[in-house]
C-alpha cells in the first residue's frame, strides 16, 4: 500500500515542465509490432521464443537499417519488407537517387502508406555527415559507428513460492527467486562481440561470474565478400524455415501481409538469454550474388533421461532449478553441421539448405499416439530448397524439404497487391506426419517443428483513404495424424478481422474479431458408465475494441475492452473479459512513465485474456489473466544522459476469492502476486 | 380508485418486509451509492466523462470544475427509507496550482453508518486532466459495537477528444485498503471508462462501462435535454442492477438544483428520490 501511494504521489506530484517534444512514435510502433506478434502467442502450447523476437525488434529499432547502403539480406530483416520491396529500394537508390528521408520510401514501387508506417521504426537514411557521405560518396559504405552496450537487470517476485520454502533435497529450488541478467556487447560496422549471462528464478548463482546460462559470440560482418563469420553462439534461419530456423518469426496475427513469407536472414550472431534456441561453434557466409554458408555446432543439451544411453528430445525451457533438473543439465551432446547456398537471380532468389545432426545418446520418443511419428535415433538430417520469385507485382515464395526418414514438407505462397489499395497473401503448406525436421520452424497453426499439418492461408489488407485499414485472414488446417492431446486426425480453422480507423494523427480506434474452431477430444461416459473419448469442437473467440488518443505530445491514453468466449470440447460456453485504462506520460525526452489498471473477470482458465505490457527493455511481458481480479503496473524509463538509461517496473495482480495462486512449486499463498524489476543500460 | 389504493398498500407492506430483511440480515450487502449527485443519478450514473460537474469529488476527480469555486449538497433516500439514506457535501476550489476539493459523505443511520471524508486535487495541461483523491472511510456498527476505518486512493484521467466530446477513466481504492486488521474486509475497487458528448446546445449524451471487482460488468448511459432556458430534463439507465432514472435540473451561474428519481429492477423496492443543491461564486 505504501508503494502504491508512493507511486501515486510520483505520478501526480511531478511539476509540469516545458512541452514541445515529439511523441515517441517509434517506440510505440515497435511495441505495437511486438504486441501484435505476442498476442497470438500462447505460452501454454508453444516453444517459440518471444524474448528473441522482442529483443530483435527493439535492437533493430535501436540500430535501424540504413536504406542507403544496406544489402538485400539486411533489408529483408526489416519486418514489412519482402524481397520485392527490398529490391525496389535498392533499384531506387541505384537508379534514381539516394534516400533523403524515410518518407521518400513511399516513392518506391510496392511501398504504400501501411508498409511505410510498418517499417519506419527500423530504417534510417542515415543522418548528418553520414547522410552526406551517402549522398555524395559510395552508396555501399556502411555507416554505423562502434558502440558498446552493457545491460544489467534484476527481477523478482515479491511473494515466496512453494519451491523456495522446500529444501532442495525435498524437491525445492536450489537458488533464490531473483532473476539476474547481464549483457556486454560491442558492435560496429564490421565487428560484433557479445557476452550474455543469465540466472533464472530458482537457479543457482555459483559466483558473480558463473551464471546458469552464458552465451557469447565474436562476429565479423560485411567485410567484402565475407558476409558473416561467427565464432561462438549463433542462430540460423534459412528459406521458409522448413529445414532450420532458430530466429524470430511472426505467427498468425492481425498483420496479415508478411505473416507467412519468412525470408530467412541466414546467420544471426546470438545475443539472447533464451537458453535452448541457438547453436555453438563457427558459421560463415561468403559470396556476392552467389553465397555459400557453412556452419558447425557442438553443444551440450538437457533432456529427460530414459536410461544411460537414451533420452527424450532436448528440452526447450532451459531451467535448472531443482536437483532433478540439475542432474539433467548438459547430459546430451548435440553436433550439427550443414550449409546453405543461395543465388540471387534477376527475377528472384533460390537457395538450398541441408544439415546433419548427431546426438551422443539415442533419442526416444514418447509412446503416446501423438508422438508415434516423432524422431527417434542418434542421427538425423534434413535437406530442402527454397525460392523467392518476382512476377510483376507479386512475390512467389516457397520451400520444400525432406527429412532423413523420407518425410516431406512443403510450403508455397504468393504475396501480391490487387489494385492500389489491396494486398493479398495466399499460402499452402503440407507437412507430412512423417516429416521429422527437428530443427525447423515453419509457418503453421502449431508453432515450432513443422509436422503433421496441411493448411491453406488467405490474408487480405485493404486501405480506404488515408485513415482506414482493414485486415483479415482465414486459415484452414488439418492434422492428418494425432496432434498433442488427441489420438486421431483432427482439423479446424481460424479467422481474424480487424478494422483500424485513424481519425486524425492523435486519435485511432480499432476493433478486432478473432475466432478459432478446431476438433478436440474429450472424455465422456457411455451408457454403461465406461469412460470413452469423444471428438468435439473447441471454439475460442476474442472480441476487442481499442482506443488510443494522444491528448498532447506528452500524454497518451489508451482504453481497451476485450471479451473472450471459449467452448472446450464437450463443455459449456464460458466467458471472460477485461477492461483496462492505460496512461503514458512522456515528461520530457529523458523520462517516461507507463501505467495501467486492468480489471478482469473470467469464468475459467480457458477464457483467460492476454494483455501485452510494456516492460524493461528486451523483456517479454504478455500476461495471461484469469479468474477475477485486478492488475496494475507502472514502468518508468529514465535516460539521464545519452550513455545511461534506467528502467524500473512494479506490477501487482490481486485476485478475488483466492487463497492460493498457481500450482506446484510455483504456487504462492494469498491473493496477490507482485513483481519488481530494474534495469540499467550503459552505451558508448 | 379503491383497487389502486389497496395495491399500493400491499406494495408498501412488501417493501417494508423486504427492506427489513435486507436491513436486518446483512447491512454489509447494502453498499453506499457509488455515484453522488442528483444530475449524475438522473444520467444513469454515467459520470466518468461528465465534464466540470460539482460532484467530481465523488466521481472522476479529473473533472472538477476549473472556472469557479462551488459547494454542493446532496441527499438520496433509497426506496423511501430514512435508514438507508445518503447525504453528501462537496466543495471545489480552483487555485493557481490546480483545483482543490473536499467532500464528506454519510450513509446509514444510528445503528449502522458509513462515513467518508475526501480530499482531492486536480490539474490539467494541454487538454489532459488528471485528479487524485484521498478517501478516509469509516464504518460504525452499533449492534456489535464495532468500528473500523481505512484510507484509500482514487485516481482519474480525462481529455476532450473534440470540443464537446470527452473521454475519461477513473479507478477507486487502487491501494487496496482494508477495514480492520483482523478480518481484512476489502473496500470496493472499481474501474470505469466513459465518454460524453454535448450536441450543440440541445442535448448531452453520456455513457460508461463500469466494473466493480466483485460484480459483473455494468453499462450506464444517460441523456440530458434542454427544455426551456436553464431547465433541463434527464433520463438514464444502468445494467447490473438494471435501474431507470429520470430527473430535472435548473442551473444558473450562481446556483443550481437537481432532482432525480431512480427505479430499481426489483419492482418491490420501488423508487428512490434524490435531490441536490449547488452554489457557485
Amino acid at each position: 500500500m505504501q508503494k502504491t501511494i508512493l507511486f501515486i504521489s510520483l505520478v501526480f506530484a511531478i511539476p509540469i515542465v516545458a512541452f514541445g517534444q515529439q511523441q515517441d512514435s517509434t517506440q510505440s510502433q515497435v511495441e505495437e509490432d511486438i504486441e501484435e506478434a505476442l498476442e497470438v502467442f500462447d505460452p501454454q502450447s508453444s516453444d517459440m521464443s518471444p524474448e528473441q523476437l522482442t529483443e530483435f525488434l527493439q535492437e533493430l529499432a535501436a540500430n535501424p537499417v540504413n536504406i542507403n547502403n544496406a544489402g538485400i539480406n539486411t533489408l529483408l530483416r526489416v519486418p514489412g519488407l519482402n524481397l520485392k520491396t527490398a529490391r525496389a529500394i535498392i533499384d531506387y537508390r541505384d537508379n534514381q537517387k539516394p534516400f533523403e528521408s524515410v518518407n521518400e520510401l513511399q516513392e518506391v514501387s510496392g511501398i504504400g502508406r501501411v508498409t511505410l508506417e510498418k517499417v519506419r521504426p527500423y530504417v534510417t537514411p542515415g543522418s548528418g555527415l553520414e547522410l552526406g557521405k551517402n549522398l555524395y560518396t559510395d552508396l555501399r559504405y556502411w555507416t554505423n559507428d562502434g558502440r558498446f552496450q552493457a545491460f544489467s537487470r534484476v527481477q523478482t517476485d515479491l511473494q515466496q513460492a512453494e519451491g523456495y520454502k522446500k529444501r532442495p533435497e525435498e524437491g525445492g529450488y536450489v537458488g533464490n527467486r531473483v532473476k539476474y541478467y547481464q549483457r556486454f556487447g560491442y558492435q560496429s560496422d564490421h565487428v560484433s562481440v557479445n557476452l550474455t549471462q543469465e540466472k533464472d528464478p530458482g537457479e543457482q548463482l555459483v559466483s558473480p561470474v558463473k551464471f546458469d546460462h552464458r552465451s557469447w559470440h565474436i562476429a565479423l560482418q560485411d567485410n567484402g565478400k565475407l558476409q558473416m563469420l561467427v565464432g561462438g553462439d549463433y542462430g540460423l534461419a534459412f528459406g521458409q524455415g522448413l529445414v532450420i530456423w532458430s530466429g524470430y518469426s511472426f505467427g498468425k496475427g492481425s498483420d496479415v501481409i508478411g505473416a507467412v513469407n519468412r525470408s530467412g536472414q541466414g546467420i544471426d550472431p546470438y545475443t539472447s538469454a533464451q537458453e535452448t534456441n541457438f547453436y555453438r561453434g563457427v558459421a560463415a557466409t561468403y559470396g556476392g550474388k552467389l553465397q555459400f554458408t557453412g556452419f558447425y555446432s557442438n553443444r551440450q543439451r538437457s533432456a529427460s533421461e530414459i536410461s544411460n544411453d537414451t533420452t527424450r528430445s532436448p528440452g526447450t525451457d532451459g531451467y535448472h532449478r531443482t536437483i532433478n533438473e540439475l542432474l539433467q543439465e548438459k547430459n546430451l551432446g548435440q553436433q550439427l553441421y550443414g550449409g546453405h547456398i543461395q543465388m540471387e537471380l534477376p527475377f528472384g532468389l533460390i537457395g538450398a539448405t541441408g544439415y546433419q545432426v548427431e546426438y551422443d545418446k539415442v533419442i526416444a520418443a514418447s509412446d503416446r499416439t501423438y508422438a508415434q511419428f516423432d524422431f527417434e535415433g542418434r542421427t538425423n538430417s534434413t535437406f530442402g530448397a527454397d525460392y523467392t520469385f518476382l512476377f510483376g507485382p507479386a512475390v512467389v515464395f516457397g520451400e520444400a524439404a525432406r527429412s532423413q526418414n523420407g518425410g516431406m514438407g512443403v510450403i508455397s505462397g504468393i504475396e501480391t497487391s490487387i489494385g492500389d489499395n489491396t494486398e493479398m497473401s495466399l499460402a499452402y503448406r503440407n507437412y507430412q506426419k512423417e516429416f521429422q525436421s527437428i530443427l525447423g520452424n515453419g509457418f503453421g497453426e502449431v508453432s515450432g517443428q513443422p509436422k503433421n499439418e496441411e493448411g491453406i492461408y488467405l490474408g487480405l489488407q485493404h486501405t480506404i483513404g488515408d485513415r482506414v485499414t482493414v485486415n483479415a485472414y482465414i486459415d484452414q488446417f488439418r492434422f492428418p495424424s494425432a496432434r498433442f492431446g488427441t489420438n486421431q486426425p483432427t482439423q479446424g480453422y481460424d479467422w481474424l478481422g480487424k478494422v483500424n480507423v485513424e481519425f486524425n494523427d492523435d486519435l485511432s480506434f480499432y476493433v478486432q474479431l478473432r475466432s478459432e474452431i478446431e476438433d478436440d477430444e474429450y472424455r465422456a461416459l457411455d451408457s454403461f458408465g465406461r469412460q470413452i473419448r469423444k471428438l468435439g469442437k473447441a471454439r475460442r473467440s476474442t472480441y476487442r475494441a481499442n482506443v488510443e488518443y494522444w491528448v498532447n505530445p506528452k500524454v497518451r491514453l489508451r482504453t481497451r475492452g476485450e471479451l473472450v468466449q471459449s467452448q472446450q470440447a464437450g463443455e459449456n460456453l464460458e466467458f471472460g473479459y477485461l477492461i483496462y485504462q492505460d496512461l503514458r506520460l512522456q515528461f520530457n525526452e529523458k523520462l517516461q512513465l507507463d501505467t495501467r489498471i486492468t480489471m478482469f473477470d473470467t469464468e475459467s482458465f480457458a477464457t483467460r485474456v492476454y494483455q501485452f505490457e510494456n516492460d524493461l527493455l528486451y523483456v517479454f511481458a504478455s500476461q495471461a489473466l484469469y479468474n477475477t481480479g485486478q492488475r496494475m503496473y507502472a514502468l518508468l524509463n529514465y535516460e539521464p544522459t545519452s550513455y545511461l538509461e534506467f528502467w524500473a517496473k512494479f506490477g501487482i495482480t490481486i485476485f478475488e476469492d483466492e487463497q492460493v495462486i498457481g500450482s506446484g512449486l510455483n504456487q504462492i499463498q494469498g491473493d496477490k502476486r507482485s513483481e519488481v524489476g530494474i534495469q540499467a543500460r550503459l552505451k558508448f | 380508485m379503491i383497487r389502486k389504493l389497496s395495491y399500493s398498500y400491499r406494495t408498501f407492506l412488501l417493501t417494508l418486509f423486504i427492506g427489513g430483511i435486507l436491513f436486518v440480515s446483512g447491512t454489509q450487502q447494502l453498499h453506499a451509492q457509488a455515484v453522488i449527485g442528483a444530475r449524475e443519478l438522473a444520467l444513469g450514473e454515467a459520470s466518468t466523462a461528465l465534464a466540470g460537474t460539482n460532484w467530481s469529488m465523488f466521481g472522476n476527480p479529473a473533472l472538477m470544475p476549473e472556472d469557479q469555486p462551488s459547494v454542493s449538497f446532496f441527499g438520496v433516500r433509497y426506496y423511501g427509507f430514512a435508514e438507508i439514506t445518503d447525504m453528501a457535501v462537496s466543495v471545489t476550489y480552483p487555485t493557481k496550482f490546480g483545483v482543490l476539493g473536499a467532500g464528506a459523505h454519510r450513509y446509514g443511520f444510528d445503528l449502522f453508518s458509513e462515513n467518508r471524508l475526501r480530499a482531492g486535487y486536480k490539474n490539467s495541461f494541454m487538454g489532459f486532466h488528471y485528479g487524485v483523491i484521498l478517501n478516509y472511510s469509516h464504518v460504525t456498527q452499533a449492534i456489535d459495537n464495532g468500528s473500523a476505518g481505512a484510507l484509500g486512493v482514487d485516481v482519474g484521467v480525462a481529455a476532450p477528444v473534440l470540443d464537446h466530446l470527452w473521454i475519461g477513466a477513473k479507478a477507486t481504492n487502487i491501494n487496496q485498503p482494508e477495514y480492520g486488521s483482523r478480518n481484512g474486509e476489502k473496500l470496493p475497487r472499481d474501474l470505469s471508462v466513459g465518454i460524453s458528448y454535448q450536441i450543440a446546445d440541445l442535448a448531452l449524451i453520456t455513457s460508461d462501462v463500469y466494473k466493480d471487482i466483485n460484480f459483473p460488468l455494468a453499462y450506464r448511459a444517460g441523456v440530458e435535454v434542454k427544455i426551456v432556458e436553464a431547465l433541463v430534463g434527464r433520463a438514464g439507465i444502468t445494467t447490473n442492477p438494471q435501474t431507470f432514472t429520470a430527473g430535472f435540473g435548473y442551473s444558473s451561474d450562481r446556483w443550481g438544483a437537481n432532482v432525480a428519481v431512480q427505479r430499481h429492477e426489483n419492482k418491490v423496492l420501488g423508487f428512490s428520490p434524490a435531490i441536490d443543491f449547488q452554489i457557485n461564486w
